[in-house]
């Protein structure tokens, strides 16, 4: 599965399926365009799971992430026309997915709560994560679940921008060319957010890392 | 770089959310859901306004009870405010004052045609002088007849008395 993959192996990911694919973003936007449901649902089913997981990562929510997710898509069905084909659909229905998140975050600001996904059992063949999880404690799975809920506090913790970031890059693998497009601004920026959103995470995480 | 070295270990422990996932088959029938509700959007969109407005209220109940309660609101203070404005109106349009107003020509069936007489218009806010309910009335008079040998103007009493406010045909 493309969550699981680790962040190098899918840096760029959504370009090598859009030149892999049988039937271009291009040609479905098109089609989508003048109404044709299927596909836009094509559409949909190729980039669900990702823009799903970075709402998700974003909030710590699963319910949050399922809405803002389904908006997010609804919104670029709307919004197609508009769409002029300067960036890729894949950019362009990430901004809109980000943007929206990120309103939704400044709005909920003060209750803010937790509804986390359960880890996969690949977690439990990840010698590295199991490593640092257990630190020769027998209770792995009650410990891994404990680390999961830090790791998520952790990331609320930090400001949206940052987050963001850290979601783009660390977890869906996007280059920071790729981020900067999703983010408007400059490539510079993005790693100096990286920089300080990661010098932010190990100081939270402190008792985690060895 | 042993801050490099640090941040390897926060990706490290960054890794742990990759293996978050959905429930089961979660993915299988989003899409559908996505669709349906473009779907269903699009069916509203076309409906007539009162249809989209039963839609609103099934949607968001409690929003479209406050809409209401804040309509219903509106309307009642609007009523109040109307009546409270006739009954202003119409206890002016009763008091003496005006009343002598709309009776042609009493002041001179009184004989009060001398400048120090209490007229009724003294008694009046200015404002309430031109009433839009006053019709355009005008006076007529009697034709004056020449003066007398005696000198007088021949615009007695008696003849003031006669003087009557009609409308102008």
């Amino acid at each position: 599965m493309a969550q699981t993959m680790t962040a190098e192996s899918t840096r760029q990911t959504p370009e090598v399926e859009k030149s892999e694919d049988p039937v271009t973003d291009c040609t479905l936007v098109t089609q989508a365009k003048e109404g044709n449901l299927e596909a836009f649902d094509t559409l949909v089913q190729r980039y669900q799971e990702r823009i799903y997981a970075t709402v998700y990562h974003m909030t710590s929510n699963h319910e949050d992430a399922n809405d803002l997710a389904q908006e997010s898509f609804i919104k670029a069905y709307h919004a197609l026309a508009s769409f002029k084909g300067d960036s890729s659909f894949f950019t362009w229905v990430y901004r809109i997915a980000v943007n929206k998140t990120i309103n939704f975050l400044k709005q909920r600001k003060k209750r803010s709560f937790m509804s986390l996904n359960d880890l996969d059992v690949n977690v439990e063949y990840d010698p590295e994560l199991v490593a640092l999880a257990s630190a020769n404690d027998p209770r792995q799975e009650v410990k891994l679940e404990e680390l999961q809920e830090k790791l998520n506090a952790a990331m609320l913790k930090l400001s949206e921008m940052h987050r963001l970031v850290v979601t783009l890059y660390d977890l869906q693998g996007l280059s920071h060319e790729e981020i900067a497009k999703i983010m408007d601004c400059h490539t510079g920026t993005v790693r100096s957010r990286l920089f300080y959103a990661r010098q932010q995470l190990q100081a939270y995480l402190s008792d985690y890392l060895k | 770089m042993n801050g490099s070295n640090d941040f390897r270990q926060v990706r490290k422990l960054l890794s742990l959310k990759r293996h978050e996932q959905p429930p089961p088959g979660y993915f299988d029938s989003f899409s559908n859901r996505v669709i349906a509700r473009i779907e269903r959007e699009e069916e509203i969109a076309q409906r007539p306004w009162w249809d989209k407005l039963l839609a609103l209220i099934e949607c968001n109940p409690i929003g479209a009870c406050a809409y209401g309660l804040v309509f219903f609101l509106t309307v009642l203070l609007g009523v109040n405010f109307y009546q409270s404005e006739i009954t202003t109106f119409s206890n002016l349009w009763s008091s003496p004052s005006v009343t002598a107003l709309n009776e042609p020509g009493q002041y001179l069936r009184q004989g009060r045609m001398d400048g120090n007489a209490n007229r009724a218009s003294d008694n009046i806010e200015p404002e309430y002088l031109f009433l839009p309910s006053m019709d355009g009335r005008q006076a007529s008079y009697p034709r004056v007849s020449p003066p007398n040998s005696n000198g007088n103007s021949g615009f007695g009493g008696a003849e003031i008395s006669r003087m009557t406010f009609g409308r102008v045909r």
